[in-house]
């Protein structure tokens, strides 16, 4: 039970670059603070910086929904 | 008459949540073919079996705390912008769950595990560690019960229009938490997460639009007034907020992100999952709920304009004065049972995490030295001797945490963000013990503790000498980086570690991605399959 697990994993088959979409938030909600931190323009009435902070949650199912779609490609392969 | 409607109100969602809580494991204990199904593993993970749609109201039950009502609505009332850092770092921590959460569901199920003190326990092969870091972890989590008691309180009182007292308040939430977490376990949480979600999210979609329309005359006026009247709340550091610029946004919101990952409640939500799959969807769909945290921030920076010169803890009724002054008192009992769910559910979370930690890893320690793969397995998997007595310690240590933090609340008060931000950073010093010692075996018992020790020590230096955020950094992250440093070290010059179990057995290599169908561990049959 214990060797058998060591099996035919070879290094390649555990590299899951689309997992490289959960970086997304970490972008949009500090890479670019700098730029965002502004009150205007208001978008929809909303100060920018809370307009752009509501886009970033909305875009991280989003990045969550590409690293699972890379994955489940590579998972069909 | 105002405090009768609301009270009863309150009163009747108060009892429901009980009842709902106990119904939970109404024919559990002999259902699913396993006998015994009311061990550990049933109490403390849900028996390894909850779907995609209760993994994912748990999870959202569990992060969306009293402090999302009071603590959001008072910073975004007291400071603006900053507060955004709660959306931040749960979106963030939520995407990171993607990986996370598969990794630590397998590898516990893999080798029979129930939680962080567990898993540390089994990797290093060190019985004492697991003891140890639930000792650690406590610490942490019971300023967090306490913040929920605190948070309930305040709530129940403003609610009832003062009928109910802030102390029975505190008691309320300590015996209706009990009175079902200690019976139903994680099972019960999430079904009362279902009563908590809706009403969370039928209340605040009310809100979000009432308040604005009632004080304003709608969400155009409201937002102008704001830009207009309040610039400062609106962008980074906000308004008065001493030092929390976009330096301190950014390094909370990664460290809070690692460590909200490994924070033992929510590796409890991971570990109640039926599959891997159902946390990789979830993930996906959590971040969804952290729209709703816009709510409490928006309408404490509302209050501004209707309640101003609020402060100190006066300002985390910001959302609730409001509500008081604006609504009618069923409403008030309605949208008060919300926030008090929001203290309940994680509380039941918090307490059951503790009463597990303790419970498995401190007084039902398997005293045959290094944990094997067999001994890991049979702790409580399978409910035998040993796990029904861990269950049964585990409930006693449940009753007895939450009546320590009740007694700190009567005793020892304290307000709720600094409480919540040291368990936070304090927290985080556990990760590269737990998520770097699962991938790399390198890492030595050793060197994990010392880099713990040391950057444990190093947040409380500092969180405690009130030098957080140094420089704008978060203290948190600071005790994190010098914690890597000495784990390297350590690693590197010190002695090596004498572990002659295999890979597969320590690390967690495989995260159980479904290939063709199936979902079965390659390297397993040491725990059954907990798909049924």
């Amino acid at each position: 039970m214990r060797n058998q697990t060591r099996e035919e994993r070879s290094p390649g088959s555990r590299r899951r670059p689309a997992l490289l979409w959960l970086l997304l938030p970490y972008v949009l909600f500090l890479g670019v603070l700098p730029l965002v931190n502004r009150v205007t323009p208001t978008v929809l009435g909303l100060p920018f910086l809370f307009f752009w902070v509501l886009l970033a949650t909305l875009a991280t199912p989003l990045s969550v929904w590409l690293a699972r779609r890379g994955d489940r490609a590579r998972g069909r392969m | 008459m105002n405090a009768a409607v609301a009270t009863a109100v309150f009163g009747g969602f108060m009892v429901l949540t009980v009842v709902l809580g106990l119904l939970a494991v109404r024919g559990r204990r002999t259902a699913g073919g396993r006998p015994g199904g009311g061990g550990l593993t049933e109490w403390s993970v849900g028996g390894r079996s909850l779907g995609t749609v209760f993994i994912w109201v748990l999870m959202a039950g569990e992060s969306y705390t009293s402090f999302s009502y009071l603590g959001a609505a008072g910073w975004g009332y007291n400071f603006g912008a900053p507060v955004l850092y709660l959306l931040a770092y749960m979106s963030c921590g939520y995407a990171l769950g993607y990986v996370v959460g598969p990794m630590l569901w397998a590898y516990a199920r893999r080798h029979g595990l129930v939680g962080i003190t567990d898993i540390v326990a089994h990797r290093y092969g060190r019985p004492w560690l697991g003891a140890a870091v639930a000792l650690l972890a406590t610490v942490c989590l019971l300023p967090y019960i306490q913040l929920q008691i605190t948070g309930m309180g305040v709530v129940v009182s403003t609610i009832s229009y003062g009928a109910i007292s802030l102390n029975w308040g505190y008691f309320l939430s300590f015996a209706v938490t009990t009175a079902f977490v200690t019976v139903s376990g994680l099972r019960g949480s999430a079904w009362v997460s279902v009563l908590k979600d809706v009403l969370v999210v039928a209340t605040l979609g009310f809100l979000a639009v009432y308040v604005p329309w009632h004080y304003f005359g709608g969400y155009g006026p409201f937002l102008h007034r704001i830009v207009a009247e309040k610039p400062q709340w609106l962008t980074f550091p906000g308004h008065a907020s001493g030092g929390l610029g976009q330096v301190w946004f950014a390094t909370t919101t990664v460290v809070n992100s690692l460590t909200v990952v490994i924070f033992p409640t929510t590796v409890a939500g991971y570990l109640g999952a039926r599959n891997a799959d159902a946390l990789r969807r979830n993930a996906m769909y959590l971040p969804f709920y952290n729209v709703l945290l816009f709510v409490p921030v928006l309408l404490g920076m509302a209050a501004l304009f209707v309640v101003p010169h609020l402060s100190g803890a006066g300002s985390n009724l910001a959302l609730f004065k409001l509500v008081v002054d604006s609504l009618p008192a069923w409403a008030v009992g309605v949208i008060g049972a919300a926030a008090a769910l929001s203290s309940i559910v994680p509380m039941a979370v918090f307490m059951l995490v503790i009463g597990t930690m303790w419970g498995r890893s401190v007084l039902g320690a398997r005293t045959r030295g290094p944990a094997g793969a067999t001994g890991a397995a049979e702790g409580g998997e399978r409910g035998t001797v040993p796990g029904g007595r861990q269950k049964l310690f585990s409930q006693l240590v449940v009753v007895v945490a939450g009546a320590l933090a009740l007694l700190l609340t009567y005793t020892a008060p304290d307000t709720l963000v600094r409480l919540s931000l040291i368990s936070y950073e304090g927290m985080a010093q556990l990760v590269p013990m737990l998520l770097l010692g699962l991938v790399w075996r390198r890492l030595t018992v050793h060197a994990a503790v010392s880099g713990l020790v040391v950057g444990f020590a190093l947040v409380c230096v500092l969180v405690f000498g009130g030098h957080d955020p140094v420089r704008g950094v978060n203290a948190g992250l600071v005790g994190l980086v010098v914690n890597l440093v000495v784990a390297l070290a350590v690693t590197w010059l010190g002695p090596g570690a004498k572990d002659g179990r295999p890979d597969a057995e320590v690390l967690a290599l495989e995260d159980e991605f479904p290939r063709q169908e199936g979902t079965a561990p390659r390297g397993g049959g040491v725990s059954p399959p907990a798909s049924r």
